[in-house]
């Protein structure tokens, strides 16, 4: 028979901050809290900038054409975090502009910097970036 | 001693949706918002290698997919993230994003024309409907 489980928080037992679940073949297992994703944001990144949605996200701030900067809410325990992500240009239709990033650096605890382009090294305005954190949270 | 749960379904007690969960230091984050949604591993064509969540693969046009969700997301503000698996400059842009499909489209960078891929990833996270 199937059983549920209805809890409202998990911790684990050992080590609070690390569950083990079986892989879905049975045989290896895989971290629970490593295969979180602990910050994601969909926002407009041209004119006033603005979050559609977001997790653990504070504010979004802008640094000028094509800079962005990310603030975490509950920050990371360091910055070896992974962000990986995509954008578009406009926001709708099957658009022709080359566009470069989005680039992810200065990786802190409680923020990040984005970076995007045209086709040249000149950084640019984008429509809408969608960026996605794994990593370690403090 | 090591404590070991055997379950099959897990679900929030007070929010079916939310449940809070011990972060690898003392901070806690969300298990649902956490979670991937939505994964697909794919070449050029509707040859779908691996994936999660996804019904089916649409082959729009020249380096133009629309992956289509078996179970929807609530709304349209969900964050995608595409990675390409050519080695000479393509980015992956999403023009749009619905409840049950990322419209994504493979460029190359310097000229920004539509350019097919050996191998697209996209993840998708958010809320699920």
């Amino acid at each position: 028979m199937a059983s549920q489980l209805k809890v409202d928080t998990i911790t684990g037992v050992t080590t609070a901050g690390s569950i083990v679940v079986t892989g879905e073949g049975g045989s290896t297992t895989t971290n629970l809290q490593q295969g979180l994703c602990k910050q994601w944001i969909h926002f407009n990144g041209s004119g006033t900038i603005a979050i559609v949605d977001s997790f653990n996200t504070t504010t979004i701030v802008d640094n000028g054409s094509g800079d962005y900067q990310v603030t975490i809410a509950n920050d990371m325990s360091n910055d070896d975090y992974s962000v990986s992500g995509t954008m578009c240009h406009p926001t709708t239709g099957n658009s022709s502009a080359a566009r470069q990033g989005p680039a992810v650096n200065e990786h802190a605890v409680g923020s990040y910097q984005v970076y995007t382009g045209s086709n040249t090294t000149t950084l640019d305005d984008v429509a809408v970036i969608n960026l996605q954190t794994m990593g370690d949270l403090a | 001693m090591t404590s070991q749960l055997n379950v099959d379904t897990i679900k929030g007690n007070e929010t079916a949706g939310s449940i809070t969960i011990q972060g690898e230091g003392s901070k806690t984050t969300n298990l649902q918002q956490g979670l991937v949604k939505a994964w697909i591993q794919h070449n050029a064509g509707t040859s779908i290698t691996d994936s999660l969540n996804i019904g089916s693969l649409v082959d729009v046009g020249t380096a133009n997919y629309k992956p289509t969700f078996s179970n929807n997301m609530a709304n349209d503000d969900y964050a995608a993230a595409g990675m390409v698996g050519n080695a000479d400059g393509r980015y992956c842009a999403a023009t749009e994003m619905t409840t049950a499909l990322v419209d994504t489209h493979y460029k190359r960078g310097s000229d920004g024309n539509a350019s097919d891929i050996s191998e697209s990833l996209l993840l998708v996270v958010g809320d699920l409907a």
